[in-house]
């Protein structure tokens, strides 16, 4: 991907940064009725919330005629009530538990911000000319749009208005001219920072191109032909699809406002979630799944490759997942096959497992057509070529099928080249992640999901958001003055379905913390031990008053948990009756086990 | 934050019964459900192979019986009130929850859906749908359909044995024939239950290395008289996963022209997809142009769906989710709107 700056770009964004220009034909007025009902206004003006709960997502529907052309649109929301937009109508969202909500008629564009938790609109403004896209900030202060004039389709720019103020427009960026080669645009997209910078992308046929407005005042611009679709904006650069993979199940990269840094595949993850599951049965925890050569036995150049991917897995399992070892009495089967059928007739490599009956892997052969690629795997060459496929790499997603796990990307979700193997497409070389020779983050995720983690102390998989529950006792619920009593927390996870084989598991090793305070006072923290027993952590103190006690556990950054505070309870001290310090202690003892 | 709509119109619901050319799945199938049904809609269908392709399908086609033979009993435990563990079973055909009802109870055969076996002696299990549950104790049977002998049932598996694990039944599936599949359970904190299932097996045998490979169905492409039959990409389907390396050039792709702007989708053995998304690039074009035409949740009854595309030459990309947890399936195909 290359990428430049374009100085006219420069010098007119920095000029409507410094002098941002009121737009002129802004016309601000109150909304107009819809066809067919009327969307219910907040009873009072309150701006969108930044984050948290929303109620049932809203949905936009086509309306088609008989011969199925699009007539208008549907917009549902709040459990159930509906409303009709007009052909041209777009809906943008979550932002916290915001949406916009948008469509034109006769040239001009209505735009809405609905408030999905509260089921009423916030604010709303219209505007000449025809908005296609919309953002709010995560502040949910600021909302930015696009605006193309209605006949001749020119790029009139992205706009800022306020949300407290929505009947005010600033242009902050230019459009993209008629004669700028990435002319006509299809889309235009936006996406923040959590700084509140602002990534601005057009796409026209041919190249994106993206603008940034950073938080601090500065600007830089990103173009290249080989630029994908935006997907987030991050402190560390614009996030953007590879488009050097054709726009299909593409990774992520991160591009650094640098143009002489380079380029970072390890995006940070835009959607994180755990790999979906192929199968819901498991493998015994810990089993080995024994394999043996097939009859179409894989060559001995090839052999070393599909050892080692064994040993990949057990190396970055993770987990309590199966493990794989070469037996020539296995009752697994890794082989090669010449041709294959079904959705295995393109396929480089196909995986068969009936858990827990059976599994066997093919793979095709050197030189052999895959669909209309010729086979060429990189460990049959001394210097292997661009576009040649990492056998090893290839045999770990295979061995991750027969694991259970599936395609992310055929569920719907995408996740960057580095965290996960198990991409429906395999990257040849020269592709993000050609050679990745471990389980990603997302995919060991899952692995602990369906066979549980190591032990209580290992870490959960980056990639997962798996909610814990802290709970705190006492020892003793009322002591004598000075007397030992042991706070004891116990860290678990949350028992959700979902969760599969970690709900409800002991969590040791964190770092938790028990706070303290008087009555009405301020919470203190101490750093607590390990206990005795899986996930419980203790403080013994020898109080001289009152105390509320809870205990915290703040979400790790290396660690897929969340982090949770307990309730609070109070352990209540008898007065001191028998040498008495004449004034209150100004530190007490307190004792870690 | 991600769009959740564009503004170009792309989607359509066809449904089947709508459509002079949808066609039922023929095979072995539920005649008493088929008769409930107007004959160009395909509501609940069995999903059977094809005969055109699968020429050794030849289970019978019979008429349930109302009444069901006794069946082996439970050992008489105390049972726990509270919610039945939701059970399903596997095979060939994907999973499907068994309907649950009070110990003993005759099933409702009306409700139960035909499930093709796919192979004699196939293999089956019966599955907890919560993993921290455990089966106590089951017994599970078959009872043939229609039995002009009148023998009972016979039993195929009960537990727990000393090898067995509690959360997952292993079964070897029955012979050819129309079978009703009993499971009497005791679930730890569970009240004990019945589960029934209603399996097609056709008269053809396991492969010879017992390990069955189910192949997925074609897509079908449709724009008015015109049929083609998409590629078929990678994606897990039952048992197999298939890894491609790479997108077949558009030249290669199976094409269809239409001046409708719209295409209809729909599976070659007439069986249900719960999900679908259509994406697609121009011919010849350029990285960033993928345009989403469209995704949703297929109501029940549904068997296709039509595609709404603009005019152009578009590399069009159809990912399914099939139902009974099938799997998922990717499809392409070159469409070009006049």
């Amino acid at each position: 991907m290359s990428r430049g700056v374009h100085g006219w770009r420069w010098a007119f964004m920095a000029a409507a940064m410094m002098a941002s220009t009121a737009f002129p034909s802004a016309a601000v007025a109150a909304p107009e009725p819809l066809s067919s009902g009327q969307l219910p206004a907040c009873a009072g003006v309150s701006p969108p919330k930044p984050s948290g709960e929303g109620g049932a997502p809203p949905t936009l529907k086509m309306v088609l005629d008989a011969r199925g052309w699009l007539v208008g649109h549907e917009l549902d929301l709040f459990g159930g009530a509906s409303f009709r937009l007009g052909r041209v109508a777009f809906l943008e969202g979550p932002f916290g538990t915001s949406w916009i909500v948008g469509e034109a008629r006769r040239g001009t564009s209505l735009v809405r911000v609905l408030d999905a938790a509260a089921g009423c609109v916030t604010g709303s403004f219209s505007q000449a000319g025809l908005i296609f896209s919309a953002s709010l900030d995560p502040t949910g202060r600021v909302l930015v749009h696009d605006l193309v004039e209605q006949k001749s389709r020119d790029q009139l720019g992205t706009w800022r208005r306020s949300t407290a103020d929505l009947g005010r427009a600033t242009r902050i960026l230019p459009g993209v001219s008629s004669q700028d080669p990435l002319a006509p645009v299809w889309v235009n997209s936006f996406a923040w920072a959590p700084d509140g910078s602002l990534a601005a992308q057009s796409c026209g046929a041919s190249q994106c191109a993206t603008d940034v407005l950073q938080a601090g005042g500065g600007i830089w611009s990103q173009r290249s032909s080989g630029q994908g679709v935006l997907r987030a904006m991050t402190d560390r650069g614009i996030v953007v699809e590879d488009g050097a993979c054709h726009a299909t199940d593409c990774p992520t990269v991160v591009v650094p406002p640098d143009p002489e840094e380079p380029l970072v595949y390890e995006a940070p993850l835009v959607d994180p979630r755990p790999v979906p599951e192929s199968q819901s049965e498991t493998w015994r925890k810990d089993a080995i799944l024994d394999y043996r050569w097939g009859k179409y036995a894989p060559q001995s150049w090839m052999r070393p490759a599909i050892n080692d991917a064994a040993g990949d897995v057990a190396a970055s399992r993770r987990s309590r997942a199966a493990r794989f070892d070469y037996d020539a009495d296995g009752a697994g089967v890794v082989q090669l096959a010449g041709s294959m059928s079904g959705n295995c007739e393109r396929a480089l490599a196909c995986a068969t497992r009936d858990i827990p009956h059976y599994w066997r892997i093919s793979v095709r052969p050197q030189g052999v057509r895959a669909g209309s690629i010729t086979t060429r795997w990189c460990e049959a060459y001394k210097s292997p070529p661009d576009g040649c496929f990492d056998l090893r790499r290839t045999m770990l997603h295979e061995f991750g099928h027969i694991e259970g796990l599936a395609h992310p990307d055929d569920h719907g979700f995408r996740l960057g080249a580095l965290e996960t193997v198990m991409h429906p497409i395999s990257p040849s070389k020269g592709r993000a992640g050609w050679q990745m020779r471990r389980f990603g983050s997302c995919d060991v995720a899952r692995l602990q999901r369906r066979y549980d983690t190591t032990t209580p102390s290992a870490s959960y998989a980056v990639c997962d958001r798996v909610d814990t529950q802290l709970s705190v006792a006492a020892s003793r619920s009322s002591v004598g003055y000075r007397d030992s009593v042991r706070i004891t927390a116990t860290l678990r996870v949350r028992d959700r379905d979902g969760y599969g084989q970690l709900g409800g598991n002991f969590v040791s090793g964190r770092d938790v913390l028990i706070q303290r305070r008087a009555p009405g006072g301020s919470w203190t923290s101490f750093q607590a031990s390990s206990g005795s027993s899986p996930g419980s952590y203790e403080l013994t103190f020898q109080p001289w008053t009152t105390y509320e006690y809870r205990a915290i556990f703040d979400r790790p950054t290396r660690d897929g948990l969340t982090g949770d505070v307990s309730g609070v309870l109070t352990v209540r001290v008898a007065p001191c009756t028998s040498d008495c310090p004449k004034a209150a202690p100004s530190r007490e003892t307190m004792r870690s086990h | 934050m991600r769009r959740l709509i564009s503004f170009v119109p792309f989607i359509a619901l066809v449904v089947a019964g709508c459509s002079p050319s949808a066609v039922p799945a023929d095979g072995p199938r539920d005649t008493s459900a088929a008769t409930k049904a107007p004959e160009a809609i395909v509501t609940d269908a069995p999903v059977l192979p094809d005969p055109t392709t699968t020429p050794s399908a030849t289970a019978s086609v019979t008429v349930a019986p109302t009444r069901w033979p006794p069946l082996p009993s439970l050992t008489p435990a105390p049972s726990p009130g509270g919610e039945v563990a939701e059970v399903y079973l596997r095979g060939p055909f994907g999973s499907l929850d068994g309907q649950a009802s009070l110990p003993g109870a005759d099933p409702a055969t009306d409700g139960l859906r035909l499930l093709d076996q796919h192979a004699q002696g196939a293999n089956l299990g019966v599955g907890l749908r919560d993993v921290q549950l455990a089966f106590v104790q089951w017994t599970v049977s078959i009872i043939p359909v229609v039995d002009g002998a009148g023998s009972g049932p016979i039993v195929v598996s009960e537990g727990p044995g000393p090898e067995d694990r509690t959360d997952f039944i292993s079964l070897v599936g029955p012979d050819a024939g129309d079978w009703l599949l009993r499971l009497d359970a005791q679930v730890a904190d569970s009240p004990a239950a019945s589960y029934h299932w209603r399996l097609a097996v056709p008269d053809r045998d396991m492969p010879a290395d017992g390990e069955l490979e189910v192949p997925p169905p074609e897509l079908f492409v449709e724009a008015g008289r015109r049929r083609v039959s998409a590629e078929t990409g990678g994606g897990c389907y039952v048992y197999t996963c298939g890894d491609v390396g790479g997108l077949t050039p558009a030249r290669l792709l199976p094409r269809i022209m239409t001046d409708e702007r719209s295409v209809t989708v729909k599976l070659s053995d007439g069986s249900r997809f719960v999900e679908w998304r259509a994406s697609g690039w121009p011919i010849d074009g350029q990285p960033g142009e993928t345009r989403s035409f469209g995704r949703a949740k297929v109501p029940e009854g549904v068997h296709q769906q039509a595609v709404s595309l603009p005019r152009g030459d578009w590399y069009l990309k159809v990912v399914l989710t099939f139902d009974l947890e099938r799997g998922h399936g990717t499809y392409f195909v070159h469409v070009t709107v006049e």
